[in-house]
């Protein structure tokens, strides 16, 4: 293997592994919160609560105005 | 490593206050208590916190991937995202916003009883029908 092809695979390792990490410590993050909020140790305030469901809408628009064929 | 997260995450919502520690038994526990639980708004948190992190942070990582070529499908090699997939993800979003809003109006009413129930099992199963789909593209 030469060393540009190796240089690429490192590349495509390095990329993928970027999006899955930020993914999963974004998932983590949302399993201590849920966590919390269900053995009582965090209440959501109605402002946090408010700023949650903000997020979430934000996100789904932003998936639902993606084209899917672009 | 997700998947079970998203199972424990979903768990949560579904059994309420009761889980305490990240093991199967916790879980178990939780989904059995379903049936006879109260809906309150703690539970309607964690389940915004579990469709959140559990489905829509992988959902918007997929969904910014470039396009599969025709008849290519996602691989280490190649990282894409399919029209197809995409189009589930958007029918799911629209489904649980209806879900989701249906029990907030019915919470915020001070509703109970077996209206509430129907609502809240659409979220649950929801949850629990979408952790699938994310599991496809995760």
């Amino acid at each position: 293997m030469d060393p540009a092809t190796i240089l690429a695979d490192v590349q495509l390792f390095m990329n993928a592994a970027s999006l899955v990490g930020k993914t999963l410590a974004e998932v983590y993050s949302g399993w201590t919160q849920a966590r919390d909020i269900a053995n009582g140790t965090k209440v959501l305030t109605d402002a946090e609560r408010a700023a949650l469901r903000q997020q979430i809408a934000d996100m789904e628009d932003n998936i639902l105005n993606t084209n899917p064929d672009v | 490593m997700r998947k079970f997260v998203l199972i424990f995450v979903a768990a949560l919502a579904l059994g309420g206050c009761n889980t305490t520690g990240s093991n199967w038994g916790a879980i178990t526990a939780g989904v059995a208590a379903f049936e006879n639980a109260q809906v309150t708004q703690q539970q309607v948190d964690v389940a915004y916190v579990a469709w959140k992190s559990g489905f829509l942070v992988p959902a918007t990582a997929y969904v910014s991937l470039p396009r599969c070529a025709p008849g290519t499908k996602i691989s280490f090699r190649n990282q894409c995202s399919d029209p197809a997939t995409i189009r589930k993800i958007q029918a799911a979003i629209v489904a649980m916003r209806a879900n989701f809003a249906k029990v907030q109006a019915l919470l915020a009413q001070g509703a109970s009883g077996a209206g509430l129930q129907t609502a809240w099992a659409a979220v649950t199963a929801g949850i629990s029908t979408y952790q699938t789909l994310a599991a496809s593209f995760t």
